[in-house]
């Protein structure tokens, strides 16, 4: 099979809750400057509303779900559709390992940006264990 | 609890324009009309398991905010029954203010032009909120 290191990053960004802005911020730190060149991600709106290439990537590629409360709404519309779901991140998990706390939806505070880097670190932990998994079994069945 | 309007952005991420129709709900809900608007999480329209998030959106008039003419956010709250009265696009309001054209780069934060984008169409999204709660007597 042809080994593509690609990870897709897809966030819940929930609207309502100051965590659903910690996973987009999250994501976005990792696209951008953590691990631009071997993640990518998807609108899940699209994904819900049947984008073809949305569904086809997360079919086709592992996925790293990062969901802001335990409602795990971005998991379940992702293995709704029989995604290729790799690792889920649960933002309640995070906060309470690492005692950080983000109170504001619009725009994260210090502590709220603190908690979105620790995120997109261990985001990027998890593509690397991925890719390393990838690249083994890609070697296994040459 | 009084009619209020739900404010459904697509929040795309993948774009800049789903974080300028974010940004423009937020405007929206917490500084333009902050007692006559609310907002629900866009993915728990989808999910198969939410009665309360789908009740919200079935009781109260809601406007979307597409980021781009895939009109995602419309889809979700159509899909959960949600009623819609007033739909906004970003990139039609971009079209309409070409100067305002955002770094395409500038998801995570938006750049000046892309704020005072978010503005305008939060601007806009306000007088549908007057408009709807209005012609309800509200």
């Amino acid at each position: 099979m042809l080994f593509i290191p690609m990870v897709g990053v897809v966030p819940c960004s929930g609207e309502e809750i100051p965590e659903g802005t910690v996973t987009r911020i999250a994501a976005r730190i990792v696209l951008e400057e953590l691990r631009p060149t071997q993640t990518m991600t998807i609108c899940l709106p699209l994904y819900l509303a049947g984008g073809k290439e949305e569904r086809d990537f997360v079919r086709r590629q592992p996925i790293i779900i990062v969901d802001g409360c335990e409602k795990g709404c971005a998991e379940k519309s992702i293995r709704k559709h029989n995604g290729n779901v790799a690792a889920v991140i649960r933002i309640p998990e995070v906060m309470k390992e690492c005692e950080l706390q983000a109170k504001n939806r619009v725009k994260l505070d210090d502590k709220g940006e603190e908690l979105a880097r620790r995120v997109a670190e261990r985001i990027a932990t998890e593509v690397d264990r991925i890719l390393e998994e990838m690249k083994r079994k890609s070697m296994e069945e040459e | 609890m009084a009619r209020r309007v739900v404010i459904l952005p697509c929040s795309g991420v993948g774009k800049v324009y789903g974080t300028i129709a974010r940004e423009a709900a937020y405007m929206t809900i917490e500084q333009l009309r902050p007692d006559k608007t609310l907002t629900v999480c866009l993915p728990r329209l989808v999910v198969e398991d939410d009665d309360d998030a789908r009740r919200i959106v079935r009781e109260n008039p809601c406007i979307v905010i597409n980021g781009c003419p895939s009109k995602c956010a419309e889809f979700a709250a159509e899909t959960a029954g949600g009623k819609i009265v007033g739909e906004l696009n970003v990139t039609s309001v971009l079209r309409e203010n070409r100067d305002l054209k955002p770094s395409q780069m500038a998801i995570r934060e938006l750049d000046p032009k892309g704020r005072r984008l978010a503005e305008i169409v939060a601007e806009k999204v306000s007088r549908e909120v007057d408009r709807i709660l209005g012609s309800e007597g509200g």
